[in-house]
């Protein structure tokens, strides 16, 4: 039975309240999921007092300086600080997003949550385990498949064919609008997820490629592509704006086109 | 580097944090709905059944739905089935490609909720008007 | 619950082998093409549905057979009845495919689903054929 509930291990609790810096006029409280897999315990939230004054303007910014500051543990993903690298995907305020393109002030709230991306196992803290998700990824051959001999300098297409990629070569992978989907939570391990679709489709509607068929029958599977209800919960999740369930759409359409 | 013993590792929240859309909450209610005019074919079933069977047993089905409790399953039932058809249409669309945008899709989730209420409303005063 | 930890005392295959599973099955495409053709063919027969509902609803058994066994209404509640049960058979088939994972009691959600859709659907067909031909008498004009 799909888990509508919390497994035992993973219910958490309220935990440590960190003490507010000393002197700040501006503060913002941050509550934060934390886990130690080292201390035999379950999941906890721990609440932070950050000194906006002090501080970076993005969510990000924010749990640096909680690290920096107050609590060195606090274990986060990031890298780029740019909304490219998609390292510190996570839960903010119920959605999934970057923590490093979420303003704090456009948060709006006197109390930020801030939890790990949704139903996948925890490493630690706010890092999730991605190995499925990029497998996921591999498995649909991410790469420009051909039979043709090799052109002399590059596979050629015209400005039309390459406009129909935009929207669809810009993921970053971040897994943001994966673990918002309702149906990945409950099917995780045999649908593909809306990232995994939106690339599937980045390369059938690629002129270059040559594998339509073999993608279309990899993808043909009442699991890997049809457990998508367009609930839409990954467009309106991805924080590069791009539309997956649009994408995802437009394959169904074309398992109908050849079946007809 | 020593074997370390490995915690089983927790699942982070889902259900318990993410926050609500129009677009969730809809198809939600579209699933909800479904099964709700799947158990209700029973009484369409056993309404039919009544009807072929002779004026006792459709007299006394046709009393059942008279009463307060029969109606009120009725208006339920009424407003059930213009909720999943305008879902569906709703469905419909966008397997056609269309109605992805932002703005349109949390529209098209809001006006079902809104259009089915009226529907609903609508064939129930038509119904006792004609009487 | 799916569990993607690469936790070797328990399961030593690689990602890529998890994630594949017993391979795709190759079939999908038919179901969710029925299951919309039966959606918008649903969509006239259940507003006639309604109508027929309300016009026959508190009115005498003399009536309803007269209303019900007039050949359009009889064979606009025959095709509602295929077209509906097909359709929810198809979506609840989706639901348990959802829900339910366990090897044992997915068959059995399966089976139940077929067998309730069936007898739902013969019962209603029984039942218009019966008011349409059967010997129940048919009251005076």
């Amino acid at each position: 039975m799909a888990q509508f509930q919390l497994p035992k291990n993973s219910r958490y609790t309220d935990g440590t309240i960190w003490p507010k810096p000393q002197g700040a006029t501006k503060l913002q409280e941050f509550r934060i999921y934390r886990w130690n897999p080292d201390d035999g315990k379950n999941p906890a939230i721990d609440t932070y007092y950050v000194d906006r004054d002090d501080c970076g303007p993005m969510v990000l910014d924010a749990l640096l300086w909680i690290k920096n500051k107050i609590d060195p543990t606090l274990t986060i993903r990031r890298s780029c600080r740019e909304g490219i690298c998609g390292s510190c995907a996570m839960n903010i305020m119920g959605q999934n997003t970057l923590a490093c393109t979420l303003g704090i002030d456009d948060c709006k709230t006197d109390v930020i949550k801030i939890y790990p991306l949704p139903h996948m196992p925890v490493i630690k803290d706010l890092v999730p385990d991605l190995t499925s998700f990029f497998a996921q990824h591999a498995s649909i051959e991410p790469w420009l498949q051909t039979e043709t001999a090799m052109p002399e300098k590059e596979w050629q297409q015209t400005p039309d064919e390459r406009t129909k990629l935009d929207g669809l070569y810009e993921c970053i992978l971040c897994a943001c609008c994966t673990t918002s989907c309702p149906s990945y939570w409950w099917n995780g391990d045999r649908f593909l997820g809306p990232a995994a679709l939106l690339q599937a489709y980045r390369w059938l509607i690629d002129s270059r490629d040559e594998g339509t068929g073999d993608r279309l029958d990899h993808l043909h599977d009442p699991f890997r592509l049809y457990r998508c209800h367009t609930i839409m919960n990954c467009a309106n999740t991805c924080p590069k704006g791009l539309n997956p369930a649009k994408a995802i759409a437009e394959i169904k359409k074309m398992m109908v086109a050849r079946a007809v | 580097m020593a074997q370390a013993k490995l915690a089983a590792r927790p699942l982070s929240p889902h259900l318990q944090i993410y926050r609500w859309t129009w677009t969730m909450g809809m198809s939600v209610f579209h699933r909800i709905t479904g099964i709700g005019l799947y158990g209700g074919t029973f009484m369409v079933a056993v309404w039919l059944l009544a009807m072929a069977s002779g004026p006792v047993a459709y007299d006394r089905v046709s009393w059942f739905f008279g009463t307060p409790i029969g109606l009120l399953i009725l208006f339920a039932y009424t407003w059930t089935l213009m909720h999943h058809m305008l879902g569906g249409l709703r469905h419909l669309v966008w397997d056609t490609g269309i109605g992805f945008e932002p703005g349109t899709r949390i529209a098209m989730a809001k006006y079902t909720l809104v259009g089915s209420s009226v529907l609903t409303v609508l064939i129930w005063i038509v119904a006792f008007v004609l009487r | 619950m799916s569990d993607t930890r690469a936790d070797t005392r328990v399961d030593m295959r690689t990602p890529l082998r998890r994630v594949a599973g017993l391979g795709a099955a190759h079939h999908g495409v038919e179901h969710w093409y029925l299951h919309r053709l039966t959606a918008i063919a649903n969509v006239p027969l259940a507003i006639a549905f309604v109508i027929i509902v309300a016009s026959v609803a508190g009115r005498p058994w003399p009536d309803a057979i007269r209303i019900v066994s007039n050949p359009l209404v009889a064979i606009l509640l025959a095709l509602l009845v295929i077209s509906v049960t097909t359709h929810m058979r198809l979506g609840l088939q989706t639901v348990i495919e959802d829900y339910v994972h366990e090897r044992m009691p997915k068959f059995a959600a399966g089976i139940a689903n077929t067998f309730f859709v069936i007898l739902i659907a013969a019962t209603c067909l029984f039942s218009i054929l019966k008011i349409s031909f059967g010997r129940v008498p048919l009251p005076p004009l």
